[in-house]
């Protein structure tokens, strides 16, 4: 892997560890990773205790200052531990590394709700399972999108959670960006996963296979001329973006991928803006934006931008780094109290204030909800309600948008 | 207008921070974390004159000297931007140590070997002297970063005062890879709180007299003001920290405090290598991407911090362009080696300017404040001077 | 008694080979073990496949001793297996009088496709065109000396480093006495016979006693990467030239190597300039080697030894000559080895203890080839302990099995501050370990040598990620530890 060797042993990456900030029996990522590895390399890298209490965040990889793939190491060596994982363990990372059959039978995750089940498969009885919210049918005449042909065209990602728990936020996403004045449509067709979570879980060579067989699929529905592949999950963005061709072998796709609020601070034009921020919703409450751990791999801040350019009252970043549920962490017995120890300083902070939380992923809405007691969605469905709120406020609907438009560039 | 600035170690945030207070919209464009996690967060403006001496008063030393480094600051400036910087962060609930509000000279700060160094200003954590003076030196066991045979050896050999070496016995939950990281994170739980109450009183409890307590520093990751004020309560004596190797708590909580403060006004944070300084922004290299922007600030560092590549052939790149660096190929002019402070289509703060010898002189602290200053200055003019100078905590 | 001079590999394995006969020997060696040649090498146990065309009885000697040292000293050899590699630069002939030459010797070889090639060194240039197997491997050395100086001394024999020989007295034509000078003094010895294993000194050595020999010094120089960057040696398939080998060394890897004559036994540190050249020779091998993480670069001087006059180092010899000084006119009882390689030195040690026994009447031969050398004793488990040296995995039980050490002395026993961060965030650890048995003022030189010698290294290999290193060293160093030297 490039630059395994580069580590300089200067612990940047131990101080962005939310793991290592929580669990004094963490090893941290410089030991688990580039110190394992050149070990590893030479014929005496002795597997470490605890290298599956890793996150997979990638913090530590973004905050490393010669570029040492610190979290894919770790991943190498959590690939070398697998045949020290017992059986029901096995049995649960093989349904936890295809969400894309969850996705497709979401009612499933019910079962696990029953405790003796859980416990065999050790899985936490402490998180919050997610509940399936099916989209009502969107209704036509609120996109008011009904611009000319010959609008430009994105596809969206259905990501395996949306897929078959949140379908309110795709067709959400969908909706807003035919208001913004795209053609929108819905890649894949199947239930396929990207290969993230089989990654997180040192699932390497699955992971290969899996993103292969999404990424043939990908291109296959393309239809060349988008303008950008829409993501609304910041895991499989950094997966599709970044791993895919660094890490997994892979071609870049021939699109960009960008994530959703990335996308509708660039292209949304300033007329939607306006119209939503006038609209005043729910004046008074809180608005708490979580860009999540692999959000953050592209950076953080633009969460705050979006919510505070849809007018919000009172925005404030949540000050958590990673909020623990990092995909199917969470949901894994043996992690349920450092996910929640990670995840805790959210609560204290929101600390009895009305409000709503926006983070752009599913499985951290779900841990967030449950440690922070606020509804925590996707963007793409906080921004729709706001823009429902203001169309059935306002007598007149705003002139469509148009893509000629300069863009808002912000301030 | 909007700023970009390239990188977030100590010179990025400051840049980050006044600009946002100036009046810009702030994108922060960093490839890594910053160096901030590396160092206590003791802040040196001029520690050693070019003999070797200490320098007991930097401001005077700058008076003396500045100019011939092309640094053509008096005293008053100094002090305006000094205070400056002080509220900045004191705003993002980074307290200075007593004394420290305006200091005057250097004091003396003891390294985790026993050494002293000097240092002109210190977060409230941190134990800095005036002189010497008799001292309870901590170390715990099973944390080979404070080597207190050594260093209370060393600190009576360099002072003539005892340093009475204590040796916490560790904890049940210990483990063996334990950093002062890590022990932060066990006595900001409640039975790692408790654990180091009992076992500092029982250790002290032979030891009469007032002399000030030196702990490592692992007082906490977040919480350390209230466990000290905790500490000092049950001892009677007043407790402070050493600094030790990174990674840094000291530096993590100025990090944190300051990068969350920065946040919560909307500053925006975008990861990447930026590989090109343009008219109309920064590009960064993986992606080609081009973030638009009014003016640029570089504060990728020198060497270690990355803004500066030293390649296989011995030339030296500026990160931030690709551009060349002229330097004069021999070791000894490497740590002065930098970009200077405005380029083609930037300005640029901290250590990759260049002209310093900030290790070996002990003045990273100044360069710092002197080089953003500068930047602010080249940058919103006549706003600096006091109009335009937010110190609410809302953004524009 | 017979006197040594040199804790090499050499005069190790003279020491160790006359103990097996029953002599009784002492050491004299005038830094640590390991001072000289045979702690400034590539590692390589050769195959005798680099001698094969031009110098086959080295060649010879290496295949032989290979076989050997795999047995007697097992633990310290790595079975890793070489490749000789052709790049588009091989010259054309050379493949086949090598594998004539490599027949002749009888060293096994075994040809490898491309494929198979780039399968078993991903690292290499797609442009090469196949190879070959040679049973290379890796020495490693230190702690074979090491294990070698504990047999002696388990042996009545005595091994007195930071010691050296300043005078040899010759009564009635034989050696009879040498002084030696030391910290604590200086003292005579008496000896029935002194070997002079002096490596790269033996010529300053010989000029104390009257028959001096002209060495052909050659210094190499090497870059250490930080990483085991291969699972196998590679060897440039072509006439020996400069940078035509990479060996995996533990959890770093060395390239080298260069050949130019020296006048002096004492390596002089690399010089940039001189890295940096020897770094893009490897571009057709390994295209990748710039961005390569560096550790640090070290320089050696092989104590070549030639009787008639050569111009180019290479062309001399890589034999060893043991020199019976009594029989060409110097005093009697005085026995010098010179030349050769590491991975002869067991050979060599044998020839120079028949010359002493021959000399001394005594009939014992050498037993060498079929007595293992007993292993270091593994320090106890402790998992409860911190490492000190994070990189190289090096606790308080690894410094308690050398108790009494200097800093110095546990660098190359454990292996601390070897590794990627040259001792940045261990040495003041260690430090505190040494407390005890010192006085601060001693500790403070000992540190301060020991971080001259780290950082000397690292600048011979200053670029890319290793000049960041660097100045994280400097920056702990002077501002988070206050040093000031």
């Amino acid at each position: 892997m490039a630059h395994s060797d580069a580590c300089l042993k200067c612990t940047i990456c131990i101080a962005a560890c939310p793991v290592y900030r929580k669990d004094g029996e963490f090893p941290g990522p410089k030991a688990l990773g580039p110190e394992w590895h050149r070990r590893h390399l030479a014929g005496t890298g002795d597997l470490m205790d605890h290298v599956d209490d890793c996150t997979f965040c990638q913090l530590c990889e973004g905050a490393c200052p010669v570029g040492v793939p610190v979290a894919h190491l770790i991943a190498e060596h959590k690939a070398a531990a697998l045949p020290k994982q017992t059986w029901p363990m096995r049995v649960r990372d093989t349904v936890l590394t295809h969400p894309e059959w969850v996705a497709r039978a979401p009612v499933l995750t019910r079962a696990t709700a029953l405790v003796p089940i859980s416990r065999w498969l050790k899985l936490s009885t402490r998180s919050q399972r997610p509940s399936v919210r099916k989209a009502p049918r969107l209704s036509r005449s609120s996109r008011r999108a009904a611009v000319g042909g010959g609008r430009p065209r994105v596809a969206l990602f259905v990501d395996c959670f949306d897929r078959g728990f949140d379908t309110e936020a795709m067709l959400a996403a969908q909706a807003l960006m035919e208001v913004f004045g795209f053609e929108v449509h819905q890649v894949p067709r199947t239930s396929q996963c990207c290969g993230a979570a089989a990654y997180a879980s040192g699932r390497v060579a699955q992971a290969r296979r899996q993103a292969g067989a999404m990424e043939q699929a990908i291109r296959g529905e393309l239809r060349g001329d988008e303008v950008a592949l829409i993501t609304l999950n910041a895991t499989c963005q950094g997966t599709i973006g970044e791993e895919w061709s660094k890490f997994l072998g892979l071609n870049d796709l021939p699109v960009p991928v960008i994530p959703f609020h990335v996308f509708a601070l660039q292209h949304a034009p300033a007329g939607f803006w306006s119209t939503v921020a006038a609209a005043n919703v729910d004046p008074g409450s809180w608005t708490w934006t979580h860009t999540t751990c692999r959000g953050r791999r592209r950076g953080d801040g633009a969460l705050f931008q979006l919510a505070r350019r849809a007018g919000m009252d009172q925005v404030e970043p949540l000050d958590l780094e990673c909020c623990g549920a990092a995909g199917s962490y969470a949901f894994k017995a043996e992690h349920a109290e450092t996910a929640h120890d990670i995840g805790q300083p959210a609560a204290a902070q929101i600390h009895g204030r009305p409000g709503v939380i926006w983070v752009d992923s599913g499985t951290c809405a779900v841990h967030l909800e449950q440690l922070a007691g606020r509804t925590a969605r996707h963007p793409a469905y906080w921004l729709w309600q706001a823009w429902l709120t203001s169309q059935s406020a306002s007598a007149t609907p705003p002139a469509p948008a148009g893509h000629g438009e300069p863009r808002d560039g912000g301030s | 207008m909007r700023v970009v600035v390239v990188g977030q170690g100590p010179a990025g945030l400051l840049t980050a921070d006044w600009a946002h207070r100036l009046g810009a919209e702030v994108f922060v464009a960093a490839a890594a974390d910053g160096s901030l996690a590396l160092w206590s967060g003791a802040w040196d403006f001029r520690s050693f004159a070019d003999s070797g001496e200490v320098v007991r008063d930097p401001w005077q030393w700058w008076d003396l000297h500045g100019r011939q480094r092309g640094v053509a600051w008096n005293r008053e400036d100094w002090v305006r931007w000094w205070t400056r910087w002080r509220d900045t962060w004191s705003a993002a609930g980074i307290p200075l140590a007593a004394g420290a509000e305006l200091p005057s000279h250097n004091r003396w700060t003891p390294t985790a070997v026993g050494r002293l160094r000097p240092v002109f200003v210190c977060p409230a954590w941190q134990w800095a002297a005036d002189e010497p003076e008799p001292v309870i030196w901590v170390g715990l066991e099973g944390l080979a970063d404070t080597p207190i045979a050594l260093a209370s050896a060393r600190y009576h050999a360099l002072t003539g005062m005892t340093a009475t070496g204590v040796c916490l016995p560790r904890p049940d939950a210990w483990v063996p890879h334990w950093s002062g990281l890590a022990w932060s994170v066990y006595v900001d739980s409640e039975p790692g709180r408790q654990w180091l109450t009992e076992a500092l009183t029982r250790a002290l409890r032979d030891h009469a007299g007032t002399s000030p307590v030196l702990m490592p520093q692992m007082l906490g990751q977040d919480g350390c003001e209230t466990l000290i004020g905790q500490l000092e309560a049950a001892l009677g004596r007043p407790v402070r920290e050493y600094a030790l190797l990174p990674p840094a708590v000291g530096g993590i909580r100025i990090r944190d405090r300051w990068k969350r403060a920065l946040k919560r006004r909307g500053v925006t944070w975008v990861s990447g290598t930026v590989g090109a300084v343009r008219k109309e922004g920064v590009q960064f290299r993986d992606t080609g991407e081009l973030l638009p922007a009014d003016a640029v600030v570089l504060a990728t560092g020198g060497i270690l911090g990355g803004g500066l590549w030293l390649s296989a052939a011995g030339e030296l790149f500026n990160t931030g362009t690709g551009e060349m660096v002229p330097w004069s190929g021999r070791m000894e002019d490497l740590a002065r080696a930098g970009i200077g402070t405005e380029g083609p289509a930037y300005r640029a703060v901290g250590r990759v300017v260049g002209g310093f010898d900030s290790d070996r002189d002990g003045d990273s602290g100044a360069v710092n404040l002197y080089t953003v200053a500068s930047a602010m200055e080249a940058l919103f003019g006549e706003r600096t001077a006091g109009e335009g100078w937010q110190h609410s905590e809302e953004g524009p | 008694m017979v006197v040594v001079v040199g804790a090499g590999a050499t005069g190790l394995g003279v020491a160790w080979d006359l103990s097996l006969r029953g002599i009784a020997v002492t050491v004299i060696e005038q830094g640590d073990i390991a001072h000289g040649t045979s702690g400034r090498f590539h590692g390589l146990l050769h195959s005798g496949a680099r001698y094969a065309v031009r110098d086959p009885d080295a060649a010879r000697e290496c295949i032989e001793e290979n076989r050997i040292l795999r047995r007697i000293a097992a633990g310290a050899i790595e079975s890793v297996g070489g490749y000789f590699v052709k790049t588009p630069a091989s010259p054309d002939d050379y493949g086949a009088r090598w594998l004539a030459a490599m027949d002749a010797v009888g060293i096994p070889v075994e040809p490898v496709s491309r494929e198979a090639l780039r399968t078993a060194v991903p690292e290499l240039h797609p442009d090469v065109k196949g190879g070959y197997w040679v049973p290379d491997g890796v020495i490693h050395g230190f702690p074979l000396l090491f294990r070698l100086q504990k047999a002696i001394e388990a042996r009545g024999g005595r091994v007195q480093h930071h010691t050296r020989l300043v005078e040899v007295a010759v009564d009635h034509g034989s050696v009879c006495r040498v002084r030696v000078s030391s910290a604590s003094g200086s003292e005579w010895i008496a000896c029935d016979a002194l070997v002079n294993a002096a490596g790269p000194w033996a010529g300053k050595v010989s000029e104390l006693f009257d028959d001096p020999l002209t060495m052909r010094l050659s210094r190499g120089l090497m870059i250490i990467f930080a990483e085991r960057k291969t699972a196998h040696v590679v060897n440039r398939l072509a006439p020996p030239g400069d940078g035509d080998i990479l060996v995996p060394h533990d959890r770093v890897t060395i390239w080298g190597t260069t050949d130019e004559p020296t006048a002096s036994p004492a390596a002089d540190p690399p010089q940039r300039s001189e890295t940096q050249k020897l770094l893009s020779l490897g571009r057709d091998l390994f295209p990748s080697m710039e961005q390569w993480r560096a550790l640090r670069a070290f320089s050696g001087v092989r104590p070549l030894y030639q009787p008639e006059s050569a111009a180019d180092p290479r062309h001399i010899t890589r034999d060893f000559t043991v020199i019976d000084h009594g029989r060409r006119g110097g005093p009697a009882g005085v026995v010098s080895v010179v030349g050769g390689k590491w991975v002869t030195f067991r050979l060599m040690a044998e020839k120079a203890a028949d010359a002493v026994t021959a000399y001394l009447g005594l009939g014992a031969t050498s037993a060498t080839a079929e007595t293992p050398l007993p292993p270091l004793p593994t320090p106890g488990e402790d998992a409860r302990t911190p490492w000190l040296c994070e990189c190289e995995q090096v606790g308080e039980r690894d410094l308690a099995a050398w108790p009494g050490a200097t800093l110095a002395e546990w660098r190359t026993r454990t292996w601390f501050s070897m590794g990627p961060c040259q001792g940045t965030f261990c040495l003041h650890r260690v430090a505190n370990r040494r407390i005890a048995a010192t006085n601060l003022a001693a500790l403070d030189a000992e540190e301060v040598a020991l971080r001259e010698e780290r950082e000397q290294g690292m600048q011979g290999a200053l670029w890319g990620d290793n000049a960041r290193e660097w100045a994280l060293s400097q920056a702990v160093r002077r501002q988070t530890l206050g040093e000031r030297t």
